[in-house]
């Protein structure tokens, strides 16, 4: 006998799942290139290579004073940077999760699994907030 | 991606290549790629010296060393990410510890979501049992992010040194469950309407989970996301012992559970890290595309080699992480 919660969870996590895998797999490919540009071409990099590794042994103010190295979301008016552009790649891997939990909220709300919709709602609000920036850690 | 390892010694020996086939070749090309650069002219970005050194040797130490990593993690039935962050830190303590972390909870998260979706597909990890606890976890990562990266990196260490000699001698004598015995649901796993089945190789059948002691397995997650998000680790080693030993929930549930869990926790905490600068492509791409690999091949390797006789390697290599860390903190 099958479970009607079994049935639509199968549903549920088949979605999910394939989310996650190409979401995971773009990442690392654009993760990649933009390794690949950054490490063979000294012309596109935003941070250059030498002025990175001259300070990261720094704290991280002290690094991002230096270096520019963008925060929150400023990264996404450079994208046509090398080092930028696998900074994308590390930031879609990280969003991953995100879609996936986005991909199936809609299908928690068909199946009037007010309960689920609420909570993967309120997931993808706490991923919202870990995400805007606004939480700031003074140093 | 397919994760599943092969069925036999002999299968694991011809399936090697053309089943990691895109992965490998991948790290082919990059460990090519850089070794080209370094037989170029000189020009290239990836021959300016580093510390003594062309710039090409880090990345391809990185790359070689958490291939090794992802065996040993796969094998020794951990994250990596400890390890990861201790053992980087060894081996290049002129990186800040931020940065490390950072790459760290991308590894622990790549790791996580590469095997998620086999494990989702196959049914062995349950959505729903993960959606409530997630909500929990991801919760107190965040905080833990803000205190980690709010604290001086000496606290940091000396924390991160207790967590680890508390995180090995927790590997040796917690002892798990295969399928807890059968029990009612309590009320708040009813209110969830969360069961599920699962086979048991003894009764060789499928037989009814139902969680227990929620409300106290949930309390226990905030602790769990409290560590990762402050040490910039998975905490995998922590989710399985409350699934399976508080909430009784299978030892296999558990397991894939717990890989879920690790994904959304540190899905959560990794956006903290990036939106304070603390993620460096440079360390965390390489680190990442090893640990993909290591894993496969650790996977395929579950074949030959002993686990439990890795586990406590791994469980040596954590002792003496966790003092060298204790020694760093105090300044020794």
């Amino acid at each position: 006998m099958t479970h009607p919660i079994e049935t639509s969870q199968n549903t549920i996590n088949r979605r999910f799942a394939l989310v996650e895998k190409w979401g995971t797999r773009a990442g690392v490919i654009l993760a990649l290139v933009g390794f690949g540009l950054y490490i063979f071409s000294r012309t596109s990099q935003y941070v250059p290579i030498k002025l990175l590794a001259s300070h990261w042994g720094k704290p991280l103010p002290q690094f991002i004073t230096i270096t520019g190295h963008p925060l929150g979301w400023d990264w996404l008016p450079l994208i046509g940077h090398s080092d930028i552009i696998a900074l994308a790649g590390l930031v879609l891997l990280s969003s991953v999760i995100i879609l996936a939990y986005g991909s199936v909220a809609l299908l928690y709300l068909k199946k009037k699994d007010h309960l689920y919709f609420f909570l993967v709602t309120l997931q993808l609000a706490i991923f919202a907030l870990a995400a805007s920036n606004l939480l700031t850690v003074n140093h | 991606m397919n994760n599943s390892p092969p069925t036999s010694p002999k299968g694991w020996r011809f399936r090697l290549i053309p089943k990691g086939g895109g992965l490998t070749l991948t790290a082919l090309l990059v460990t090519g790629g850089l070794s080209w650069a370094a037989a170029g002219d000189g020009d290239s970005p990836a021959m300016e010296q580093i510390g003594g050194v062309p710039l090409w040797v880090w990345p391809l130490g990185l790359f070689v060393f958490t291939v090794l990593l992802g065996v040993v993690a796969v094998l020794g039935g951990i994250g990596g990410s400890v390890l990861f962050v201790r053992l980087v830190r060894g081996v290049l303590p002129f990186i800040h510890i931020d940065f490390v972390r950072g790459a760290g909870l991308m590894v622990a998260l790549t790791g996580a979501l590469s095997a998620g979706p086999g494990l989702l597909s196959k049914g062995l990890a349950d959505l729903r049992l993960a959606i409530p606890i997630a909500v929990i976890t991801s919760s107190a990562s965040i905080l833990g992010a803000m205190i980690g990266l709010a604290m001086p990196a000496q606290i940091v260490q000396i924390l991160l040194g207790v967590m680890i000699l508390g995180m090995s001698v927790f590997m040796l004598v917690v002892k798990t469950a295969e399928t807890p015995p059968d029990h009612p649901p309590d009320k708040l796993a009813r209110w969830l309407a969360i069961r599920g089945t699962v086979y048991d190789m003894e009764k060789k059948a499928d037989v009814v989970w139902n969680p227990r002691r929620m409300g106290r397995g949930l309390f226990l997650f905030i602790g769990v996301g409290l560590m990762a998000g402050m040490f910039g680790i998975g905490a995998g080693w922590a989710n399985v012992p409350v699934l399976n030993l508080v909430m009784a929930i299978p030892l296999k549930v558990a397991v894939a559970t717990s890989y879920f869990l690790l994904a959304i926790t540190d899905t959560t905490a990794a956006w903290i890290y990036l939106n304070h600068g603390a993620v460096l492509p440079l360390i965390t791409v390489p680190s990442v595309l090893g640990i993909m690999v290591g894993a496969r091949f650790g996977a395929r390797l579950l074949f030959l080699a002993r686990p439990r006789v890795i586990r406590r390697v791994v469980i040596v290599v954590l002792l003496l992480a966790g003092i060298r860390a204790l020694m760093k903190g105090f300044g020794i």
